[in-house]
């Protein structure tokens, strides 16, 4: 047990050295490599995604609208579930807090292949921290009533910028 | 259904709850805003220094604040004018304010105070926000529960409506299938009774569908065929049960049935028919066919008895009916051959006692003569009423009306009475009780044997009494027809009470009757047919040593006087002279024919056959013809029938037979053959003067009378002066035929009979009785073709013809 958490952190450290290394040539671009994601409970150290890091995890698309916005705007960003198999964990739940210390459990059984995504893009563009960026977990609210609840709503956070996995 | 789908919308509008946490939402809008105002005053009092937090707690705001301005849950309160005023208040602010906190810190730290200034004057305004909101969603909550309250009111009645339904749907079909249960109980049970009914019937019953294959067999089918239902279930019946000759008509009849529909046993009730068993026998049952609806269609059922044995008892009834009624004609046959044949020879005592009559006798001889001939005379009486009894019961008697007057007819039957009476010292008398009749219509020869027979039997068991006649009209039912009662009473003996029913039958006599009279036990047994025979009754009531009544109760036509009476009343006047055509092969007896005929006045002419009967007739004209039965070339009968046939002018002509046969099978062929009558050999001349004179009065009817005449002379009579040479040709012939007899007599039989028979009736003119008798005998025999009897018969006849040449060479 003791070292398969050790391999799952060192598999971490590389795959963020990795990423590092990739999102080399995007560092020019007007998206500042900044970080905006820290997730905690995997390992000793919280580790820290910006928006590159995030986007070469995985990245997917879905339209749908939301109870905060008007009309249908298309949404992009890493898949809940690619994020955790990146990360290699296992746990009961997840705990997101936004940048106003709003914080609210998910559990993992949300983290399906078509389930809610963390979006760093709405129509393509970045979110700005005023536009509730830069990360947004979106649920395909249109896909289907059982994202239509207060419980999902509650766990669309928005301004996110850190995670906690509950082990 | 629109109220499930209310239902399942209001659900999903509580469910997917647009609303967000809304309180949340509003709350936070004003804490977030407190959290900036605070920031700018732990900056501008230098707790804090960095800038940026002040520019978080921008952000979060303006974040907050979209979400208000844009969020679809706020689509409605954002109709409110206090809530849209407000909001554009804080973006007002919010947008006023983005230069100097996107600027750089140093202008930021600067305008710090004022921002905090802006700031505080937008407190109203977001309180404001935060009360309409709340205000407003409180409202639409209250709606959305009113509305799913009265949705789920709704529900409630219609599930209540349901339930109840449920509830008498379950109620129904409880009953209903407690009902299916209880007739499917009933059709068990009826089931049962009927496989039990069918398996212990004693009548054979199979079951087929309409092609003739078979479907059931009960057990008592499979005993009377000897198949089980198993072996053959499927089969054809036509090639079980139906015998083989019979086959190919019950392929047509179930062929014509399955084509046309028609049913010539179905439903036809009970039939009897041959079946065929197991083992090929053919056997007769009684068959009984139904059709009917079974589950795979029309179905015929055949019910089927083995009537075998009853089939046979049937026969065995029959066979024994037939032998019966064989053995009752046997006996009228041989009664009347018998009383012929002892009536034949009697003729001829009796004609030689005449003969004797006229001869000198010494005292004694003349009351032997006289003894004897009473007796004879009681023998013949007793012959004839067996033949009478014979002719009752061929059927041959019938009923001849004539007019007479009733009181003349008793008075007279009275007065024949009254000798007789006188000798046993007993008084006689008649007379009317009530209304008279005078002029009646009835056949008077019945009645008159039939009231002397009573009146004779009364006389001869009374003694110093009476014997009294009484007639009255009873029950009159219209003045023709009245019903009449006739009382014999008389002081005898009486008879006893065990005796009175039997004293009717044939052959009955009391113990005191035979001795006193010596009676065939015939007369009340002949009376008791003729009164049948008018319609009427007969009886007797009795007391022993007191007397009897005997009583006669029959319907009597009334009549009227004729115009000629003492023509009417005449029946035995002289007879006007015939002319006579006489047809006889036997030359001696058509001589004594001859004679006696032409010694009453008539005039003859005699042929020898029947062809030259018919050949006279065509060409002279006969008052009367006397036909022999047997003849040569062509037979009475025969004659009769083509001279009625062929010449027209004779057809009334009355042909009387003239044969030695009387049976009534004979005197019925006579009549058969358009006879008008018969006169019995050897000849009577009363019997041939009663036929004449009825044909002289154009009243012909059946003559057959055969009274013991005392003959007026003998054979020497008869033939006259010709006697000798007539004798002399009939020793000749009766040599000829002994001769013959003994020779060839049991080779050709039909030439025996005829052979005899001609000569018999010679023996009979001569007196030749014995060897008559002999000869008839003969004859019957050999119409029989008996031949073993003819041959034991030849012997004795060469005998009886010795001793009657003996016999008439020494007279």
């Amino acid at each position: 047990m003791q070292s398969s958490v050790i391999f799952r952190s060192f598999y971490t450290i590389c795959a963020v050295l990795l990423l590092s290394f990739a999102s080399g040539t995007a560092q020019s671009s007007d998206q500042p490599k900044v970080p905006v994601l820290e997730v905690t409970g995997t390992s000793a150290t919280p580790l820290t995604f910006d928006i590159e890091a995030l986007r070469a995890i995985g990245s997917k698309e879905f339209e749908t609208s939301t109870i905060w916005t008007k009309g249908v705007h298309r949404f992009e960003g890493v898949p809940l579930n690619a994020l955790l198999a990146h990360l290699m964990v296992e746990g009961q739940a997840i705990e997101a807090a936004a940048i106003n210390d709003y914080a609210i459990q998910i559990p993992m059984s949300d983290a399906l292949s078509d389930g809610p995504i963390i979006a760093f893009a709405m129509d393509g563009e970045p979110m700005s921290r005023r536009a509730k960026g830069p990360l947004w977990i979106v649920y395909p609210f249109d896909s289907s009533s059982k994202y239509r609840t207060e419980t999902v709503y509650a766990r669309s956070i928005w301004q996110l910028n850190r995670l906690h996995i509950i082990k | 259904m629109w109220l499930a789908k209310g239902v399942t919308s209001d659900l999903r509008e509580l469910r997917s709850a647009r609303n967000d946490s809304i309180q949340w939402t509003l709350s936070q809008v004003e804490i977030e805003y407190l959290d900036f105002c605070l920031t700018i005053q732990e900056l501008l009092h230098e707790d804090k220094t960095d800038l940026n937090l002040l520019r978080k707690d921008f952000d979060i705001l303006f974040s907050r604040h979209n979400i208000l301005e844009n969020g679809a849950v706020f689509s409605e309160v954002r109709n409110e004018p206090a809530f849209t005023s407000a909001l554009a208040e804080v973006s007002s602010f919010l947008e006023r304010n983005i230069p100097l906190i996107d600027g750089d810190d140093a202008s930021l730290q600067s305008a710090l105070k004022d921002i905090q200034k802006d700031a505080q004057s937008l407190r109203a305004s977001v309180r404001q926000l935060y009360v309409t909101g709340l205000g407003h969603f409180a409202d639409a909550s209250d709606g959305l529960r009113n509305q799913l309250s009265a949705t789920l009111l709704k529900l409630s009645a219609a599930t209540t409506v349901l339930i109840l339904f449920l509830i008498w749907l379950s109620a129904y079909s409880r009953n209903t299938a407690a009902k299916s249960r209880v007739r499917g109980r009933e059709l068990a049970r009826a089931n049962t009774h009927m496989k039990t009914i069918l398996s212990t019937s004693l009548d054979g019953v199979i079951v087929s569908d309409k092609t003739g294959c078979v479907v059931d067999f009960n057990a008592a089918a499979e005993t009377i065929f000897g198949y089980k239902l198993e072996d053959i279930k499927g089969q054809s019946i036509g090639n079980l049960i139906v015998p083989p000759d019979m086959r190919a008509a019950h392929e047509k009849g179930m062929q014509r049935m399955l084509t046309t529909g028609e049913k010539r046993l179905v439903g036809h009730g009970r039939i009897r028919i041959d079946a065929c068993r197991a083992d090929g026998s053919v056997f007769p049952v009684e068959l009984a066919l139904e059709n009917a609806e079974g589950a795979d269609g029309e179905i015929i059922i055949a019910f089927l008895r083995d009537i075998s044995a009853q089939v046979e008892a049937e026969e065995e009834l029959r066979q024994a009916r037939d032998q019966a009624l064989a053995g009752e004609k046997a006996k009228a046959d041989f009664l009347t051959v018998m009383s012929h044949e002892i009536r034949t020879p009697l003729n001829g005592l009796l004609g030689n006692l005449s003969l004797m009559g006229n001869s000198r006798m010494t005292k004694t001889q003349t009351q032997f003569h006289e003894n004897m001939e009473i007796s004879g005379r009681q023998l013949m009486k007793h012959v004839n009423a067996v033949l009478d009894v014979a002719r009752f019961e061929a059927g041959k008697l019938v009923i001849e009306e004539t007019r007479f007057h009733v009181g003349e007819f008793l008075q007279d039957l009275v007065n024949g009475q009254s000798g007789l009476a006188e000798n046993r010292n007993t008084a006689i008398g008649w007379a009317w009780v009530g209304p008279e009749l005078d002029w009646v219509k009835t056949d008077k020869a019945h009645l008159e044997r039939i009231l002397l027979n009573l009146l004779g039997n009364a006389i001869k068991f009374t003694e110093n009494g009476r014997v009294h006649l009484e007639i009255e009209q009873v029950d009159r039912v219209g003045n023709l027809l009245p019903t009449v009662e006739i009382r014999i009473i008389d002081t005898g003996v009486g008879i006893a009470d065990s005796d009175q029913i039997r004293i009717f039958e044939d052959f009955e006599t009391t113990g005191s009757i035979s001795s006193v009279a010596g009676s065939t036990g015939l007369g009340l047994g002949i009376a008791k047919r003729l009164v049948e025979l008018l319609d009427g009754e007969i009886g007797v009531e009795s007391t022993v040593g007191e007397g009897s009544v005997f009583w006669l109760r029959f319907p009597l036509k009334t009549s009227h006087k004729p115009v000629d009476q003492t023509n009417a009343q005449s029946t035995d006047t002289a007879t006007s002279a015939l002319n006579i055509l006489l047809a006889e092969d036997n030359d001696m007896n058509a001589f004594v024919v001859r004679n006696l005929l032409e010694s009453e006045g008539h005039q003859i002419s005699w042929v020898e056959d029947g062809e030259q009967a018919v050949e006279a007739i065509k060409s002279d004209e006969y008052d009367v013809v006397l036909m022999d039965i047997n003849m040569p070339k062509l037979d009475g009968l025969e004659a009769t029938k083509r001279i009625r046939d062929e010449v027209p002018k004779a057809a009334d002509t009355p042909i009387f037979a003239f044969s030695a046969n009387v049976l009534p099978d004979d005197t019925t062929r006579f009549r058969e053959n358009g006879m008008d009558g018969f006169i019995a050999k050897p000849i009577q001349i009363d019997e041939l003067r009663a036929a004449l004179s009825a044909v002289s009065k154009g009243r012909v009817g059946l003559v057959e009378s055969s009274r013991p005449t005392k003959r007026e002379n003998g054979a020497k009579g008869l033939f006259g002066d010709d006697y000798p040479s007539f004798l002399e040709r009939f020793l000749d012939e009766g040599d000829t035929l002994v001769a013959w007899l003994a020779q060839e007599g049991s080779d050709n039989l039909a030439d025996t009979a005829q052979r005899c028979h001609k000569i018999s009736s010679t023996a009979a003119l001569f007196g030749a009785t014995n060897f008559h008798t002999a000869l008839v005998a003969m004859e019957v025999d050999a119409n029989k073709r008996a031949r073993v009897s003819v041959e034991t018969r030849i012997g004795a006849i060469s005998d009886v013809w010795e001793t009657t040449k003996t016999t008439l060479t020494k007279s």
